[in-house]
């Protein structure tokens, strides 16, 4: 599906373009600066701003590699990031969790981050890994390399954003990556994770974020390069100003990366996000942020690029509006085919519910189903059965509904599709409620593949390294 | 021209979201030799109010605000220049507000502050990156009844703390009361380094400043 038409397409990326050799992106890194200027872009080391040339973006950007994979811990797995495939993640990283029955909405744990990542790792849904939560019981220097602890031991799944936030906390972090990997090289040819490269929008690369890439670039880790500019405040208000001004700062940090490292992995995309022009809140789930996400989508494809987009909703607790939200949001998206997709569960990324997490997976479920399509062979068009049932009969009790049913239909776990009557007898009002129940079953039945006694034991000498060095400092 | 004109066009200045009408119409005020305070409180405050109160109403929205809210500004710097020598305008009380050294993060503020000022408060926004002595020399200088700090990095947090300090190293601590804000502040943070309170965002700051500056004038 198109949203722009190519024209329009070709109009906003030429826009891209004239802001990075007009406007220009500061890179707040000395070393990033001189390299951009060895390279032929107008450096101003004053006040860190690069202007680049056209042709210097138009050749960097068609070294990025067209594909690559991410492998699962025991790296028997692979996912690969590919043309075409959607693959999903959920998380938030939000601080706060709400307990759907009680109401009561509390400051996340550790022991929170464990049980949602053992929840997820359930959920076949979710091909990626995304940090839920952050665990606030633990002090603050080490909540990052807690999370990849956690992570590490609690599901397989690779993580493709999201888990370094600071470049001193990512050298340890990297270390655990190596670890488990089973080593330097290893992890550089079986990667299992990729890094979030964020601007400060708008067009802003803070020193902690090169780093970060730079460190991460070296080691062969992919990067995941999403700009979140907010519309109507660090981009402008008008769809199209917004998305080119988004382009172009995942524009400007994909060729840095490829300075770094020609034919560095790269996912790119928007975190579309609009002020609420109510309050100043910023929100995530609307028609213009599904248009501006669809769009971006579309962009990086026509540069050949591979595309992640993120959406959730506004409401504060499962209901009405998160439903309607996160389809309008999430299929949008997919029907213009981001390769990753990332749900924020409830709250623009600020609250977290269980219950959210099992229920997003069944909305996956179903958008995945609409992207397989319809398919049309001699065997689905199914003329020979009709003309055997012919006029007036029952296909209920033919082999061929019974061959085909499980292949043709998705059957939803959790939502309501019985009786009124059933319903009653069931004794349960929404889909919440059977949500309820699967979180519960899945908490207590479900157990991650553990990990490696050794590897676990590095992770936490790791850790303590960490702790010594961080809470020091 | 009648001072009741020059009064409609600053306050139709702001209902109107027109800073150049604004600038023309203070411009004319003293031209005429309005008198500045009663320019201000009957003009431009009553357009800050009806744009407040159609805020609050959720019938116009922030861009609209700001723009109103900048409008207002234009004309009050030039009423302000011209005012009678020894005479103080302090609206519905005074508020220094800024964003600490080392922070560059300015939204969240200038929220605060175009709708403080669509409540008649008396603003003086020192701006992004304002270092400690600054703030000290402000509150010295303005004697404002509450001065505002607003942070938005956890590692910028700390120069909240030291800007209190240096308040009470100098003495004036008392004097004023002090208002945190930005994302990472928390209550208990306000509570450790000895702050006043915690605006969450722009509306709680907003009552709990009317309440403190409705304190202050008993």
């Amino acid at each position: 599906m198109n949203v722009l038409s190519n024209d329009e397409v070709d109009e906003i990326y030429q826009a891209s373009l004239k802001i990075l050799e007009e406007t220009g992106v500061a890179f707040q890194q000395e070393d990033a600066l001189t390299l951009f200027h060895k390279n032929g872009a107008q450096v101003d080391f004053e006040k860190s701003i690069v202007k680049f040339p056209s042709s210097l973006v138009e050749d960097l950007i068609k070294k990025v590699p067209k594909e690559y994979t991410l492998y699962h811990r025991d790296s028997e797995k692979r996912i690969d990031i590919a043309d075409g495939t959607a693959h999903f993640q959920i998380g938030d990283y939000a601080g706060y969790i709400l307990d759907y029955r009680t109401g009561e909405r509390r400051r996340s744990t550790l022991k929170d981050l464990q049980n949602i990542i053992r929840l997820d790792d359930a959920l076949d849904s979710f091909d990626l890994f995304e940090p839920p939560v952050m665990p606030l019981d633990v002090p603050s220097s080490m909540t990052q390399i807690k999370v990849v602890e956690t992570m590490f031991k609690n599901t397989t799944k690779p993580s493709l954003m999201g888990l370094i936030i600071e470049p001193k906390e990512g050298r340890y972090i990297l270390k655990m990556a190596e670890a488990v990997a089973g080593g330097e090289e290893a992890l550089r040819k079986k990667p299992l994770m990729g890094i979030l490269c964020q601007p400060t929008s708008p067009l802003i690369y803070a020193k902690e974020v090169i780093e970060k890439m730079n460190d991460c670039v070296r080691k062969g880790v992919p990067l995941s390069i999403i700009a979140a500019p907010t519309c109507g405040m660090t981009a402008p208000v008008t769809i199209a100003g917004w998305l080119t001004i988004g382009i172009a700062e995942v524009l400007a940090a994909t060729v840095y990366a490829q300075l770094i490292a020609a034919k560095t992995p790269v996912v790119t995309g928007l975190a579309t996000n609009v002020m609420n022009l109510r309050d100043g809140n910023l929100n995530i789930a609307s028609p213009e942020a599904a248009l501006c996400s669809a769009a971006s989508i579309q962009i990086v494809h026509h540069l050949g690029l591979l595309g992640v987009a993120q959406g959730g909703t506004d409401s504060k607790i499962p209901s009405i509006q998160t439903g309607y939200e996160k389809m309008l949001s999430i299929l949008y998206t997919l029907l213009a085919g981001a390769e990753v997709y990332g749900l924020a569960t409830l709250d623009d990324w600020g609250t977290t519910a269980m219950e959210q997490h099992v229920i997003d997976a069944e909305i996956v479920e179903a958008i995945k189903r609409i992207l397989q399509g319809i398919d049309v062979t001699p065997e689905t068009l199914a003329l020979d059965v009709i003309k055997e049932v012919g006029v007036g009969g029952s296909y209920l009790s033919h082999k061929h509904t019974f061959k085909n049913f499980r292949k043709e239909h998705w059957i939803p776990e959790l939502s309501f599709r019985e009786s009124w009557e059933t319903l009653k007898r069931k004794n349960r009002k929404t889909i919440v409620d059977n949500a309820e129940s699967k979180v519960a079953k899945i908490l207590q039945d479900h157990r991650p593949e553990p990990l490696d006694k050794d590897v676990q034991k590095q992770l936490e000498t790791i850790t303590k390294e960490a702790e010594k060095e961080l809470s020091a400092s | 021209m009648s001072e009741r004109k020059v009064l409609q066009d600053l306050l139709k200045s702001i209902t109107y979201y027109d800073e150049e009408a604004a600038s023309a119409a203070a411009e004319k005020a003293v031209e005429e030799g309005v008198d500045s305070i009663e320019a201000i409180e009957h003009g431009v405050a009553i357009g800050l109010k009806k744009i407040g109160e159609d805020y609050e109403r959720g019938e116009i929205f922030l861009p609209e605000l700001m723009m109103g809210a900048n409008a207002a500004q234009k004309a009050l710097k030039i009423l302000l220049e011209n005012m009678p020598q020894g005479s103080d305008y302090r609206g519905q009380g005074r508020i220094v507000i800024g964003t600490v050294e080392g922070d560059i993060h300015d939204i969240g503020k200038n929220i605060v502050a175009a709708m403080l000022r669509a409540n008649g408060f008396d603003i003086v926004d020192l701006g992004v990156d304002v270092s400690i002595q600054r703030f000290v020399d402000s509150v010295k200088k303005f004697k404002p009844d509450v001065l505002g700090m607003s942070a938005l990095l956890t590692n910028t947090m700390p120069k909240q703390e030291e800007v209190i300090q240096a308040l009470k190293r100098e003495n004036v601590r008392d004097s004023v009361r002090v208002i945190l804000g930005g994302v990472p502040v928390t209550e208990e943070w306000v509570k450790k380094i000895g702050a006043d309170d915690l605006g969450k965002d722009a509306m709680d700051t907003i009552q709990k400043l009317k309440k403190i500056c409705e304190i202050n004038e008993i």
